[in-house]
């Protein structure tokens, strides 16, 4: 693995020409960016400039490395780039982290540059960007980049902890060239309306530095409510492609009587499947189609169905080999992009085993079905199930647990300690993990039921049995 | 615009109910943001008005009773759909 590695290094950034080259070039003037205020490239260069005097001052220079928790905002979009441009290796931390992981996410990246923003304001559900001013802290354990990966991100794995994920420039810059080759996505001259996480993949890559790259206007709504998305829609007159989790869709096909739109192209989903019945609600309220695409942390966008007509199929985006194995959907991928030891079931002998459950199409379309291991959706924001029930039974008076997902909510059956209270385990959890990590309901048994060979019962129903006899 | 009425609880639950076609008893008392975003939306809908929560209101729901508590308490002073645009 580390031969792999070795030569991804080798077409790493060593210094970040590539940022002017593929996100920066353009018209003083090209509008670029719109958080509140219109943002222009002029703007946006001397901004990252500015951000760049900040991280260099902090010690940042190429090959060093810079770990960003910001939430979405104008101060993360120009310390990126500017941390790209100094040459640095940037790990993109969500800002929803709970400090614990936050910590234990810095222990195992040890960059030597942390930048945070002023604390989130609490009203982060509804709004669609926050105002903070990003402050840069030199870390004394900090290492310099030991691979070229310009990207760094973590990603919930299904046994122990977070798998790190490095993506070079060469690869952040083809998967825009297939982004460029969807004949439907949002190009030069026109806009998106962005609802996905700039730190995850498909915000980032396809709502982020697409439209940096492709010269479409990047508009974040002021609110995340489905006046707030309509209304940033209907601001302007250039054509408009909405782009988020599938519950926006949900939400905005609930309008009854939505404004006219005239230039709402389309809105396009990913992160989780859709709900059946959604594409044709959506498209009846507002006569646009509803597109999916299927993208991974590892590769970026791998699928795509941009005009709502072959849902709930998905054709491979340009150069991509897709391969349906017993089940479980493949994708040729010469290097591993994890960093550290590769787990042979997720990367081998030039695949990546993707976990998630596909049907094959005639021409080359697959139709995904949902995951094969413990990793769930909560918003479009994955979450292992095996890591919630690891941080659960690893707390003082947790005797056993399990956990479950169930409609749409994490559910956990615990067995406590006597003079453990179900409300101390809460608020440890609270301080463990992000709160879309966290379980809708905490039943404590007595004891957790067992199958007949003595494991623990995973059955939901059964479970719930067991917690409905116990009272819980 | 005629003043919004106080929400009952069973309203709230309807509303939180659609979001996933689910049966209202299927409803946790505990709320999550997404169905916070989504109660928000039908209000404003339901009502014409905006619905702006502080960060205070924020921080104090946690449950359909919270929601139901703030929720009420906003609507009473919210301004029209159509102001200020």
């Amino acid at each position: 693995m580390t031969s792999l590695l070795s030569s991804s290094a080798q077409t790493g950034p060593q210094q970040g020409a590539w940022v002017d080259r593929v996100l920066l070039s353009g018209g003083e003037d090209d509008p670029c960016l719109r958080f509140g205020r219109p943002c222009d490239r002029g703007t946006l260069r001397a901004q990252v400039a500015e951000r760049q005097r900040q991280l260099a001052d902090a010690g940042l220079a190429a090959g060093g490395t810079v770990a960003l928790c910001l939430p979405p905002s104008p101060g993360y979009v120009a310390t990126l780039l500017a941390a790209w441009r100094l040459g640095g290796q940037v790990s993109l931390l969500d800002h929803r982290l709970a400090e614990a992981e936050v910590r234990r996410a810095l222990d195992r990246l040890a960059p030597q540059v942390l930048v945070q923003g002023t604390k989130a304001p609490g009203g982060a559900a509804l709004r669609g960007y926050a105002d903070v001013e990003p402050v840069a802290t030199a870390l004394r354990r900090g290492r310099p980049a030991e691979t070229g990966h310009a990207l760094i991100q973590l990603s919930s794995g299904s046994t122990g902890p977070s798998k790190v994920i490095g993506r070079t420039a060469a690869d952040l810059e083809a998967e825009l060239g297939r982004y460029a080759l969807l004949p439907r996505f949002p190009r030069r001259g026109e806009r998106i309306v962005l609802l996905a996480s700039m730190v995850h993949v498909l915000g980032l890559v396809g709502g982020l530095l697409h439209a940096l790259h492709a010269g479409v206007e990047l508009v974040l709504p002021e609110r995340l409510t489905a006046a707030g998305i309509l209304d940033a829609v209907s601001w302007d007159q250039r054509p408009t492609t909405v782009i988020g989790v599938p519950f926006y869709a949900e939400l905005l096909s609930g309008v009854a009587q939505p404004p006219g739109l005239p230039h709402f192209a389309r809105m396009i989903v990913a992160g989780e499947l859709v709900r059946p019945g959604v594409p044709a609600a959506f498209a009846a309220r507002y006569g646009v189609p509803l597109g999916t695409m299927y993208g991974m942390t590892e590769l970026g966008v791998i699928a795509t169905d941009l005009t709502g007509e072959l849902h709930p199929a998905v054709e491979p985006t340009a150069g991509l080999c897709l391969e349906v194995r017993d089940g479980e959907l493949h994708i040729l991928m010469p290097a591993s992009p994890y960093l550290g030891a590769t787990d042979p079931a997720r990367w081998s002998d030039g695949w990546l085993h993707t976990r998630d459950a596909a049907r094959a199409q005639d021409g080359g379309r697959v139709v995904i079905l949902g995951r094969n291991d413990s990793q769930v959706s909560i918003g479009g924001l994955k979450v292992d199930l095996t890591e919630v029930e690891h941080t659960l039974g690893s707390l003082p008076g947790v005797a056993e647990s399990v956990i479950v997902f169930e409609d749409g909510v994490i559910t956990a059956y615990a067995a406590l300690a006597d003079a453990t209270s179900a409300e101390a385990v809460r608020r440890r959890l609270g301080q463990e993990l992000a709160s879309y990590k966290q379980p809708r309901h905490l039943r404590v048994l007595p004891a957790l039921p067992r199958t007949a060979t003595g494991k623990l019962l995973r059955d939901p129903a059964g479970l719930r049995k067991a917690a409905e006899a116990a009272g819980g | 615009m005629s003043r919004a009425p106080l929400l009952e609880r069973s309203e709230l639950v309807e509303i939180i109910a659609a979001l996933g076609g689910r049966d209202p008893r299927s409803v946790d008392e505990t709320l999550g943001s997404l169905e916070l975003t989504w109660l928000v939306t039908e209000l404003e809908q339901r009502y014409a008005v905006v619905l702006e929560l502080s960060e205070a209101h924020l921080a104090r729901i946690a449950t359909v009773t919270d929601a139901l508590d703030v929720l009420n308490s906003v609507l009473t002073t919210a301004a029209p759909a159509d102001a200020g645009r």
